[in-house]
């Protein structure tokens, strides 16, 4: 190897010897990255796969498959859950009140509520898992296109989440309560639902923001489909 | 999709082709610690994919196409951790000193790059025909050419000695 060093003082043994990239070939970096580091295994190319070994690469995958959806079933359970509980309980008691301010307000809660289900349920109808056969361009297009919507209902949720349940609440407050009573719990329900639109916020930017831009940057990164860049 | 309850032969051979592929690709997108989950999620994502493959490409084509696009999205997910090379194996056999050294800086060198520019370099090492790349990446050839022109130099200036 030459004993003589590039501007910047490369040593031996971070440099790669000249004749490896001679005539741009890059032979011997390719055979070097092919090399494999440890035996294959359990499936080769040239292994023949047990029956054994299919179904539990069949199990391994269900498996995998099954782990990620259950994650986002039991969200959803969760959500829908709580949904269901406030319609009924504040339905029984729009029904059962002689009081009209109350039943106004536990009215709006219910369809508050009813709007969270939906809004959700949309949100999962218009996701679409990006597919990953198709190219990059269109794979990273897709998944900006999720966590953008994705953040565009974080952002929304005074609106949309807290915003008509908390009419109703505040609503049944004012009909049911006075005085100091009625001040200390507006208050608390305003810390509440700052608090919450705050979080929701913050999650949007902090989270999701960082990954729209790094998502962004690829999507300029693989460029137009047709474009062509000038060989050099 | 139609819940696959067995594994056809055809979808066994890909995932066989593929097995030391993935690893490889997975080493430059993910940290050393989540190398392994990396290569799940390929493979899983390869037999999500499958009822999709026509069979027009070849299978091996698809199957890097699928293990690019979930390398590429799987770094999103974990953007905070830095996207440091896993530690390669020791030297094997005769010649195996200079094939580590070498591993050592392709490492390095992949890590420096741009997600999409690894992608391009890694189809490059491991000897994907342009026609292929361009199936892969769905770039036209001159993009691609560019890009690898681009990264070569860019390699040339890094870690080759100059000969007087």
């Amino acid at each position: 190897m030459s004993e003589n060093r590039p501007p910047g003082g490369k040593t031996p043994e971070n440099a790669v010897q000249n004749n490896a990239i001679h005539d741009e070939d890059f032979r011997d970096l390719q055979a070097a990255w092919q090399e494999p580091e440890a035996p294959e295994s359990p499936t080769t190319e040239n292994d023949v796969i047990s029956a054994k070994d299919k179904n539990m690469l069949v199990h391994e995958l269900h498996l995998m498959k099954s782990k990620q959806s259950s994650m986002i079933r039991r969200r959803d359970l969760v959500e829908n859950l709580a949904a269901v509980f406030v319609i009924i309980f504040f339905g029984r008691w729009a029904i059962s009140v002689p009081d009209r301010a109350q039943q106004v307000g536990a009215t709006v809660v219910v369809l508050g509520a009813v709007v969270v289900i939906a809004v959700m349920w949309f949100g999962r109808r218009l996701f679409k898992e990006a597919d990953m056969a198709a190219t990059p361009r269109e794979a990273c297009a897709l998944q900006l296109q999720a966590v953008e919507r994705q953040q565009r209902m974080l952002r929304w949720v005074p609106v949309w989440y807290i915003g008509p349940v908390g009419v109703g609440v505040v609503c049944i407050a004012f009909a049911t309560m006075e005085g100091m009573g009625l001040v200390c719990y507006l208050i608390f329900c305003a810390i509440l639902f700052i608090g919450i639109a705050y979080m929701n916020a913050r999650a949007a930017t902090k989270t999701l923001q960082p990954e729209i831009e790094k998502l962004s940057e690829m999507l300029r990164d693989l460029g137009q489909p047709n474009a062509d860049e000038t060989e050099e | 999709m139609p819940r696959q309850e067995t594994i056809d032969d055809e979808f066994l051979k890909l995932l066989s082709a593929m097995s030391g592929r993935f690893r490889r690709l997975a080493r430059v997108y993910a940290a050393s610690e989540d190398c392994d989950d990396l290569v799940q999620e390929m493979r899983l994502q390869l037999w999500k994919a499958w009822p999709t493959f026509s069979g027009r490409a070849q299978p091996t084509t698809w199957g890097y196409r699928v293990a690019i696009n979930t390398a590429l999205m799987h770094r999103r997910k974990h953007k905070s951790q830095p996207a440091k090379p896993a530690s390669l194996s020791e030297p094997t056999a005769a010649g195996g000193q200079t094939h580590a050294t070498q591993k050592a800086i392709l490492a390095e060198f992949l890590a420096s790059l741009k997600p999409v520019d690894r992608a391009v370099f890694v189809l490059f090492l491991e000897d994907v025909t342009r026609a292929e790349m361009v199936e892969i990446l769905g770039m036209t050839a001159s993009a691609i050419a560019s890009r690898l022109n681009r990264i070569k130099a860019a390699f040339r200036t890094t870690y080759v000695e100059v000969e007087k």
